[in-house]
């Protein structure tokens, strides 16, 4: 690849793939201002939901309320099209609920695509981006398989399952990315070419049957909710009506039939080697680690309103078709079921993301940016959140301003960018709410109290939309103030009227917070009790959250103390080419894994494993010698919010580039 | 019924004074700041920002000093929200005295506050100055540490010294080094028989938390699935956090046992002249002929001889006797005497049952510490001179036992109460699990302490997400001693023991 750029076409930034990534990454980079391509392989699979026909869950509803706080897609997407909807976590504390919703398999990347298509500065382009055009360590374009050549500052590779997609259906196995898709080898090639570390991981999916084919009338049903709760702070209420999933369960007569048929599994033949989630095992893993269960529970999940097909949620495999159709057959309401598709494996190339910054650019070549699966995750909603943050970034970039990293005090998606990058993964990594150390801050109430100002300043977020948010932030500001202020006397008729409403004596002056902060008063009675004296603009989700932040706020306030503690870490920044073999007492094995790491920040440091606090500590000594031995220059440029310089040489002789803080 | 923010809320001493929150959440750390063994002085220092508000939970300003409030209360609480009204002025001694849980005093001494970024760390800082008594010191820092502080590890001090820009960088090389010997250290005593045995009794600790944060954390996570009834057995999670919780203590309660099996015991003999001293000295070692060691060295008037009580080895000093006050001549003996009340550990206070009651002793049994001290009235061979009143009041009051050092009379019970007192209760043998390390030992109450919040909170039925908040407390705090659990681990046991995935 050198110097011939003859691009037919110029852009600032170009994203291969149009999944939940890359449209998540392309609508950003647009809506930022820069001029976007989006290529993909095919045009009307933007946005498609290739695996469950569904989208949120405890933590990743979180993430998809984040990234609709910073004004990506995703939630307003999944309100417009979902058919059915569940607060999850409904009876826990507000910091672990978190909206799940059935998509409309048609619907939902009709929408996505529609979204594409009305963006301003955004090109969709179909073809099979097949190399990288790269010089100079930075990433200047993309060829297509058809040999156009396109150019562009930023280019955000989303390839999903497609690169060296391998599918397997029994022992058969054929190269592809999605069942009848053709997967992307060349692009493979060219990341491989670029030094970065490739390694290889495995998801499956379940048989879809024709709904007229089951007994759905035998099957327990799951309702939707009566009030659902939106995804997007924009959505002031689900109007759809809702569809109902269903309930089933295998067994001991299926769980014979795949323990028969084991050496025909892909998963057990020794054909697949690569690591696939543990949350999400096919049901011939289920089935053997867990011999002594008699059964095992299946959601039987409408693919649309009027899709024709159901998703057998639970019953992923990959076993050849025929043993496919008999092991359904085994299952109460499926026994004359038809398979509209057979359950699949696939496996598929990613780029261990410890290769890659927290902005997403990979640490090797200049402007190259990799989102979703490609970094290691799974799931729909993981994709979307780094495929935003690899376009903001890409776009901040292109823009000459700092990288935009949410901490992980702040976001599920600084959690999931920071321990991708630092810890790696060897299994696709899923987000869960326990990843989250100050997980009682990150609920999905706040998601925009916490990162909408962010999406405004990026330019994400429209005046309008920003107006909306600054009204409610003010009510809820005005509400807390009010329980706080507002004081209770007890006089006699006081005095009654507590005890008849709330049920509690006041003996002492108190306010509305002093209250709530007892167990034995609720929200509701308290607002009746006070009447007039509250301001009630707020919903009913809102009050809860106030109310919890008061009854909880012992917890909430530890977490917070944590968070103070780890922003003063974070303060110690470790520049760019500190040499930890300087370090004295460090052992080699921490030198190594902190020279790959490049960790910018002493927080950042002490979270990769295997780093002891005793090295931290020495390197805190070092960082503190070193910055009064340099009085000015050096706490200058070490200083937080640093951004992305132009490359330097490093002198390797090799194309690697580092980060520089100027 | 407890409100649901108490069990969360931290430690309750709060530093009075307003806080500035540059500098947050810094943890009060606290250390003996003398070198070992027995100097005439000996400082305890606090650091962070609830040093002062700490130190002033352990020792109490004199009135004459400073006042601080009028009528000393035994409330403690109520003791303690007066002080915080208290302004105490940096940078100068305070006399005053250090008192125990009950109210009792312990030592007299002085504290000084300093108040940041005037002071060696260049944070909130307070010293406590004792008599050098390692019991003292020991007691202060532990003192300190249920009052919230944290033991230091070594070169913490200068460290923050160092980070907060007040001491220069050479002095830094010394904290590495430091460090650098206290990871050699841990390496060594990492194949000492005894902290093998801990480390594995903390592993089995950290295990079965581990296994109930798993439970929690699935139920919280993967609440749609099958084995969701699985995660949280009925009624079991109490259960499992109550025994847990017990097992805890138990071991943070092998410290004291495992400290004094480490260092010994100092146990001295005192009285007025003529009670019988050193006849008891000769008496408790003739018993133990077999065993006894002469120190070299002990010249003038103090006579130590080593002896085993129940697995410890205790020191057993002879002192000169008090004399009486009146006698301005023998105040050079007095004095060095009354040094033996300040350092040892132990006490063998021996009064006449010949005679009266003299004034000097009764002076004496006011200063002794009762928990510490056996009240020995000596001479039972010979008619009673104390009057039955007193010898009841005595029996009743502090379990004075009866001997005669001349016949041999009740020195075996003597010897039993010794070892009872010196060993905690019990003698050891060499199968007992005990914790030598004040760090274990602060970890660990402070895993009591974080299960104890949980099993409330479980009580009070508050949200799982909550629950967990405690008990990883809990696990990081066992983490600290043998290595942390991360979230991998967690999941790990979630994805063995349960079936998940739709």
């Amino acid at each position: 690849m050198n110097g011939m750029i003859s691009a037919t076409s110029t852009f600032d930034v170009i994203v291969i793939g149009a999944g939940h990534a890359g449209c998540e990454a392309a609508l950003a980079a647009a809506r930022m201002g820069c001029a976007t391509a989006l290529v993909t392989l095919d045009t009307s699979a933007v946005g498609r939901l290739s695996c469950n026909p569904a989208i949120g869950g405890v933590a990743k509803g979180h993430l998809v309320r984040e990234i609709d706080a910073l004004g990506g897609e995703m939630g307003r997407a999944i309100d417009a099209t979902g058919i059915q909807f569940r607060l999850l976590n409904a009876s826990r504390g507000p910091a672990v609920q978190a909206p799940r919703a059935q998509a409309d398999k048609d619907a939902y990347p009709r929408r996505m695509s529609a979204a594409v298509a009305a963006a301003a500065r955004l090109t969709v382009l179909e073809g099979e981006a097949s190399d990288l055009i790269i010089e100079g360590g930075a990433a200047h374009g993309i060829i297509l398989a058809d040999g156009r050549r396109f150019s562009a500052a930023a280019v955000i590779v989303t390839s999903g399952t497609f690169l060296r997609g391998l599918l397997h259906v029994g022992l058969e196995s054929r190269p592809g990315g999605r069942i009848g898709e053709s997967p992307a080898v060349g692009l493979s090639r060219a990341l491989a070419r670029c030094g970065l570390p490739l390694g290889r991981l495995k998801t499956g999916t379940p048989p879809r049957v024709l709904r007229d084919t089951v007994d759905l009338g035998r099957l327990v049903r799951q309702r939707g909710d009566p009030e659902p709760v939106p995804f997007s702070f924009e959505t002031d209420r689900i109007e759809q009506s809702q569809v109902d999933c269903h309930i089933t369960f295998t067994g001991p007569r299926t769980h014979d039939l795949i323990r028969a048929n084991l050496d025909a599994s892909p998963l057990y033949s020794g054909a697949i080697t690569s690591v696939g989630p543990r949350y999400c095992p096919s049901i011939e893993d289920k089935v053997v680690r867990f011999a002594d269960r008699d059964r095992h529970q299946l959601f039987v999940e409408p693919e649309g309103r009027e899709h024709p097909w159901l998703y057998l949620n639970g019953l992923s495999m990959s076993l050849p078709e025929e043993i496919q159709w008999k092991v359904v057959h085994s299952i109460p309401g499926l026994e004359e079921a038809k398979i509209a598709r057979a359950g699949y494996a696939v496996e598929y190339d990613f780029v261990h993301p410890t290769a890659c910054l927290h902005s997403l650019e990979t640490k090797s070549v200049r402007g190259l940016f990799l989102a979703g699966q490609i970094n290691g995750t799974t799931g729909y909603e993981e994709a979307a959140a780094l495929g935003l943050m690899a376009g903001i970034n890409a776009a901040l970039k292109i823009r000459g301003e700092p990288s935009f990293i949410p901490s992980r005090a702040e976001a599920y998606i600084g959690v999931l960018i920071d321990d991708l990058v630092l810890k790696g993964t060897n299994e696709p990594y899923r987000m869960f709410t326990s990843r989250a150390e100050y997980r009682l801050l990150l609920d999905i109430d706040s998601a925009d109290l916490r990162l909408t100002d962010h999406g405004r300043r990026l330019g994400l977020i429209e005046s309008e939309r920003y107006a909306r948010f600054l009204d409610r932030r003010e009510r809820i500001r005005k509400f807390r103030e009010a329980l706080e202020t507002t004081s209770i006397t007890p006089r006699v008729e006081v005095v009654e009227k507590a005890r008849s409403i709330m049920g509690i004596h006041i003996k002492v002056p108190t306010s509305p917070a002093m209250l709530l902060r007892r167990n034995d008063v609720r929200m509701e009675d308290l607002e009746r009790f006070m009447g007039d004296a509250l301001p009630n603009r707020l919903g009913r989700r809102e009050r809860a959250s106030v109310e919890n932040r008061l009854r909880y706020g012992g917890y909430i306030e530890r977490q917070e103390r944590d968070v103070a503690r780890m922003r003063r870490e974070e303060a110690r920044r470790i520049p760019v080419r500190f040499d930890y073999a300087s370090v004295p007492g460090l052992s080699n094995e921490i030198i190594e894994k902190l020279t790959t790491a490049r960790p910018e920040n002493l927080a950042q440091a002490a979270r990769i494993s295997g780093v002891t606090p005793a090295a931290v500590t020495l390197i805190n000594i070092l960082l503190e010698k070193r910055r009064r031995a340099i009085p000015d220059a050096a706490p200058r440029a070490w200083r937080r919010g640093a951004t992305i310089a132009a490359p330097r040489n490093t002198g390797s002789g090799s194309s690697s580039w580092r980060r520089n803080h100027s | 019924m407890d409100s649901p923010r108490s069990p969360s809320g931290d430690n309750p001493v709060r530093d009075p004074r307003p806080s500035d929150d540059s500098l947050p959440g810094t943890d009060t750390i606290v250390a003996i700041s003398t070198p070992p063994g027995r100097g005439g002085i000996g400082v305890v220092r606090l650091s962070g920002s609830d040093a002062v508000g700490i130190a002033l939970r352990l020792f109490r300003p004199l009135a004459n000093a400073r006042p601080l409030h009028s009528s000393a209360s035994s409330e403690p609480e109520e003791a303690r929200s007066r002080e915080a009204r208290v302004d105490i002025e940096p940078n100068r001694l305070i006399f005053g005295r250090f008192i125990a849980a009950g109210g009792g005093t312990i030592d007299h001494g002085y504290l000084v506050a300093f108040r940041r970024p005037r002071s060696f760390t260049g944070e909130e800082s307070a010293e406590l100055w004792a008599h050098g008594s390692p019991a003292v010191l020991r007691w202060m820092v532990e003192a300190a540490v249920v009052a919230g502080a944290r033991p230091a590890t070594p070169g913490e001090f200068t460290l923050r010294a160092f980070l907060n820009g007040r001491i220069d960088a050479t002095q830094a090389e010394a904290i590495r080094d430091l460090i650098e010997a206290r990871t050699t250290f841990q390496a060594k005593i990492a194949h000492d028989q005894i902290e093998g045995r801990v480390t594995n009794e903390v592993e089995r600790l950290k295990d079965r938390l581990a296994e109930i944060v798993a439970g929690v954390e699935a139920s919280i996570e993967f609440s749609e699935e099958q084995d969701a009834s699985r995660f949280l057995p009925e009624g079991g999670l109490l259960d499992r956090m109550g025994a847990l919780k017990r097992d805890v203590e138990k071991l943070a309660g092998t410290f004291d046992r495992g400290r004094r099996v480490r260092e010994g015991s100092r146990v001295a003999i005192i009285g007025l002249p003529n009670a019988g001293k050193s006849s008891l000295f000769n008496r408790l070692l003739e018993e133990d002929r077999a065993i006894v060691t002469p120190l070299a060295g002990t010249t003038r008037d103090l006579l130590e001889e080593v002896l085993d009580l129940g697995g410890i080895a205790a020191t057993l000093i002879d002192t000169a006797g008090l004399k009486e006050a009146a006698n301005a001549v023998d105040a050079e003996a007095v004095r060095r005497a009354e040094g033996q009340i300040e350092t040892a550990d132990h006490f063998i206070v021996v009064l006449d049952w010949s005679r009266d009651l003299r004034s000097g002793e009764r002076a004496l049994l006011e200063r002794i510490d009762p928990t510490r001290t056996v009240v020995v009235l000596n001479k039972a061979d010979l008619n009673c001179g104390l009057g039955l009143e007193r010898v009841i009041y005595f029996r009743k009051s502090c379990d004075a036992l009866a001997v005669s050092a001349r016949t041999g009379e009740g020195v075996s019970d003597l010897r039993t109460r010794l070892e009872e007192m010196v060993t905690g209760g019990g003698a050891t043998s060499r199968e007992e699990l005990f914790i030598t390390n004040a760090r274990h030992y602060d970890r660990l109450l402070r895993v009591a302490e974080a299960l104890r919040r949980a099993e409330g909170g479980a009580r009070d039925r508050i949200g799982e997400e909550y629950l967990v908040c405690d008990l990883k407390q809990g696990l990081d705090g066992l983490g600290e001693i043998t290595g942390e659990v991360g979230v991998e681990d967690i999941y790990e046991r979630i994805f063995r023991n349960f079936c998940i995935g739709k």
